[in-house]
């Protein structure tokens, strides 16, 4: 890859309307950073103030691509807020369908994780491997419900479409190899020496400074902190499923990825316990309102709590006796983890800034556009002098520092 | 088609992908084109990061106010001849953005469009669609705003909710 | 812990201090603060009680003032063969008028309200005193200062208006 002159920020003034969406201003003593600032600016697209102006039915819609990795998380999280507004009953089946398709997600979204940290560590192999083993849980996804993002199979009082006793098999069979793969990376990549070299006793978050800053999803479980909205707070047919909450106690980056890996292999166990043991019945509730649109919902209040991949993801829901919300507050689990990159940082190598942000699986994009400022006494001039980068520079930077091959 | 990878190989267009406040789903789909599964670098189309070298402006998202400078600015750096595509519902038209806020209603909003492939999000076999049939075109360079944006009966975009039992 | 017991000792230990409690569904409390100035001290005894994760903060504009959520939770108790207790959530209920909208950090207390109380910030325009870092977190920087913020409304509150 070349500099990459166009990606970094240009030396003097920063315009003020071209100020990226995550921007870390490190101060370093020679590699080590001694201190850390974050600002944030997210590509906000206003949300929560459509979502008061669409009936119930129309947000399921709106708020699935709040973000597209973990769609039916944001879905499911507001459903599930609505339902207890109205007093709708959800039957078996479809907590089943919905703790599927929930678990699909979560498998897709950490296998996608694990493609980005490989990728991110110079190891492109695991990147390929990974995201070609994601594909099929893709499949299984498309199979069931007609796309590989944005599944809305989530209606009010239920799920939209039901799984078909033909389509088992596949479902089976894609599971089987997925496991397989599952298995194999949970024993093979913690001992990786690249791994190892790019993650054991970086970014340090101990259990006290992660639940102080109320971190969340495998963030925290990997320091300890045990907090698993599945366990916690049950939802959808998780009560009546067996699989461990997954905890580490060293909090580094390689704590982070035993986490997720470790969750893959659960993710697989609670699938093939939700195929084998699928009860039968409705799709949708009885007592579900039968016009979809305009539907009245009396005033009330519901929140809403479930754990996307990357985390406890939050609906707030409150009605006010018409057919569009009065408000609805969305928390994903992203923003929660911000502060714990911002911590880990300080003490790190300048060049553990792209791994640690990896770290909390944030999106793929955002990443991209992060800016990073460096001040101090830096003994090493990273790249030419010039001391405002782009995350991706420092990407670049890093493999070169660990003694890597630069893509 | 061999004609057109002989074309690619020569020419080996060079694409650079830009979120202009999209949800990540067309991002991850385009990233998806580059895998093993569609390996769209077989067509010697690369990936590239920097508008500087780039032909081809890959845009997702319904360009936010916070990214459309960024955009317009990005497109100002690529040299001629370069071509945008819009990719996914939002790129298109804003999607279900279309009416927010801190919303600006597609990339045509701020730049040229050149080929837009709809999808929520559009899957790799219609982005690869869309960047061959772009380059096997050679189109001229639309004005601002010149090409029609496609409308509703053009455009399949998201699944519209159907009442009742479903 | 059972949510009902958790409601009793709130109750018990900080009565003066709140107006009313609430026990919604499962895992749901909810306590009303009637003066937002003691927003801190409330926060200083429930993350003394193990009641220390900040979901997040939720505001509103109500009409005549802007409402305060601050969704708190206690972690469920491990129980060791990879399975949690219940993990019960406490809403603190606030109120702020919207002549006057301010209210004190807490990341005093709470470190991890720092990115909630900024937003509360961009999208109502609230002010939370002492917050260490209060920059504009969610709007563009071309957010004038005559656009008023996206979340606060501009008409009389009407008929339709909850009563809470």
């Amino acid at each position: 890859m070349s500099g990459g002159s166009d990606e970094r920020i240009p030396v003097g003034p920063q315009h003020p309307s071209l100020k990226e969406p995550a921007n870390f201003m490190l101060d370093v003593d020679g590699e080590e950073i001694t201190g850390a600032d974050l600002t944030l600016s997210y590509n906000h697209r206003g949300m929560e103030e459509a979502a008061q102006r669409k009936d119930y039915l129309q947000n399921i819609y709106l708020l699935e691509r709040i973000c597209g990795i973990c769609s039916h998380s944001h879905t499911t999280a507001y459903v599930q807020a609505v339902e207890e507004l109205m007093d709708v009953e959800v039957p078996d089946r479809a907590k089943y369908i919905r703790t599927l398709i929930g678990e699909l997600e979560r498998l897709h979204s950490h296998l996608l994780w694990l493609g980005v940290g490989g990728h991110e560590m110079g190891f492109d192999t695991l990147w390929h491997y990974a995201w070609r083993d994601r594909e099929l849980v893709l499949d299984s996804l498309e199979e069931l419900t007609g796309n590989r993002v944005h599944y809305a199979i989530n209606t009010l009082g239920g799920v939209r479409e039901d799984v078909e006793e033909d389509q088992f098999p596949m479902l089976r069979e894609n599971l089987e190899e997925v496991k397989e793969r599952a298995a194999y990376y949970a024993e093979v990549v913690p001992e990786e020496e690249t791994v190892l070299m790019r993650c054991e006793d970086v970014g340090v978050i101990s259990r006290e400074t992660a639940s102080e800053l109320c971190a969340v999803g495998p963030t925290a479980r990997a320091s300890g902190v045990p907090t698993d909205v599945r366990k916690e707070d049950p939802y959808a047919a998780y009560d009546q499923l067996d699989f461990d909450v997954i905890t580490h106690t060293d909090g580094d980056l390689l704590a982070r990825v035993i986490v997720r890996l470790e969750e893959i292999v659960e993710s697989c166990k609670i699938v093939e316990q939700v195929l084998d043991d699928m009860p039968e019945g409705d799709i949708t509730g009885a007592n579900r309102p039968t016009h979809t649109l305009s539907n009245m919902v009396e005033e009330g209040e519901a929140i809403s709590r479930y754990e996307a991949p990357r985390g406890e993801d939050l609906h707030y829901v409150k009605s006010d006796g018409t057919d569009t919300p009065e408000r609805v507050k969305v928390r994903a689990p992203t923003m929660a983890n911000w502060p714990t990159v911002v911590e880990g940082l300080k003490g790190s190598y300048i060049a553990d800034t792209p791994m640690i942000v990896a770290g909390i699986d944030p999106c793929i994009s955002c990443t991209a556009r992060i800016g990073v400022e460096v001040t101090g006494d830096a003994a090493v001039s990273i790249d030419g002098g010039d001391r405002k980068l782009s995350l991706d520079d420092l990407s670049d930077y890093a493999k070169d520092w660990y003694g890597q091959e630069v893509n | 088609m061999s004609k057109l990878i002989d074309w690619a190989r020569k020419q080996s267009p060079w694409v650079l992908h830009m979120n202009c406040g999209s949800c990540n789903g067309c991002d991850i789909e385009i990233v998806d084109a580059l895998m093993p599964r569609y390996d769209i670098e077989r067509f010697g189309i690369k990936q590239e990061g920097t508008p500087r070298h780039a032909d081809v402006l890959l845009c997702t998202g319904p360009v936010t106010r916070q990214m459309a400078p960024r955009l317009e600015r990005i497109y100002e750096q690529m040299p001629e001849p370069r071509f945008v595509i819009a990719v996914g519902t939002c790129a298109c038209s804003g999607g279900v953005f279309h009416d927010h806020y801190n919303c600006l209603g597609g990339i045509d909003q701020v730049v040229p469009v050149d080929m837009y492939i709809p999808g929520c999000s559009a899957n790799p076999e219609a982005i690869i669609d869309g960047v061959v049939k772009l380059l096997e075109g050679e189109p001229e360079e639309a004005e601002l705003g010149g090409t029609e944006p496609p409308t509703a009966e053009t455009e399949p975009a998201v699944e519209e909710p159907t009442a009742g039992g479903d | 812990m059972d949510a009902d017991e958790l409601k009793a000792q709130i109750e018990d230990d900080i009565g003066d201090l709140i107006t009313e409690t609430r026990r919604g569904r499962p895992r749901r409390i909810e306590v009303v603060l009637e003066d937002p100035d003691r927003i801190v001290e409330i926060m200083e005894y429930l993350t003394g009680e193990g009641i220390k994760h900040l979901s997040t903060i939720t505001g509103r504009d109500d009409g005549t003032d802007v409402e305060l959520l601050y969704h708190m939770l206690q972690y469920g108790e491990e129980q060791g063969d990879g399975d949690l207790g219940d993990a019960n959530m406490v809403t603190v209920r606030t109120f702020v008028p919207k002549g006057t909208p301010r209210i004190d950090s807490i990341t005093d207390v709470v470190p991890g309200a720092a990115l909630y109380e900024r937003e509360i910030i961009d999208i109502l325009g609230v002010e939370f005193e002492g917050h260490p870092n209060p920059d504009q977190l969610l709007l563009p920087d071309d957010w004038g200062e005559d656009e008023a913020p996206p979340l606060l409304k501009d008409e009389e509150p009407d008929e339709a208006e909850v009563d809470d």
